[in-house]
């Protein structure tokens, strides 16, 4: 089936969307690992 | 000209914090923030799109071509995770909404979030079911 212009322009705005949302998710999902890098804890060192 | 002002390090930022134990990590609340935040930036974004393919039914022509994408198993596929994270979205919401209201309830918080994420899982796979069973039966593609 060949793709009309608007169908690759809708396709293209959702491949990109997918991909901003992506790029969220990992963003989101890392910054468990090291948004608590400023703060003290008492399960570890002073200022990491 | 008034005494100048000595501004106290924040508590709650840079290294001399002077808070212990601010951020909690992997407690069920925080992985439950972490689902909203993502199933919440999902929603919108699509809503966007959504408001732009519906804005073309003026045009018939355009917005039938449109349409006709979502019937490929891809975006069939895609649906299904929009409608996972639409339908966490919304429980977990009315889970912090309960929170908010009755704040008693958090010592139930994390059994409510297992429901959640149990009626999430299950409206899912039936809501997904209906979603893929014409590609399933061979009726598309």
């Amino acid at each position: 089936m060949e793709m009309t212009l608007a169908q690759t322009l809708f396709a293209v705005a959702l491949g990109g969307v997918t991909l901003l949302v992506t790029g969220f998710a990992l963003y989101v999902l890392s910054s468990t690992l090291w948004a608590g890098r400023w703060f003290r804890s008492r399960h570890r060192g002073p200022g990491r | 000209m008034g005494r100048p002002v000595v501004q106290e390090p924040s508590p709650w930022t840079g290294p001399l914090s002077r808070s212990p134990g601010t951020v909690y990590r992997g407690r069920s609340g925080q992985w439950a923030f972490v689902a909203h935040r993502i199933t919440g930036f999902l929603v919108f974004f699509f809503l966007l799109l959504h408001i732009v393919d519906v804005s073309l039914v003026s045009r018939p022509r355009l917005y039938n071509e449109v349409h006709e994408l979502y019937g490929n198993v891809v975006l069939r596929l895609f649906e299904v995770g929009l409608l996972g994270a639409l339908v966490f979205h919304s429980l977990n919401g009315l889970r912090i909404v309960m929170i908010d209201f009755f704040p008693g309830s958090i010592g139930n918080e994390k059994r409510v979030l297992s429901a959640v994420v149990g009626l999430t899982a299950l409206l899912t796979a039936v809501g997904g079911w209906i979603i893929m069973e014409p590609f399933v039966e061979g009726r598309l593609l």
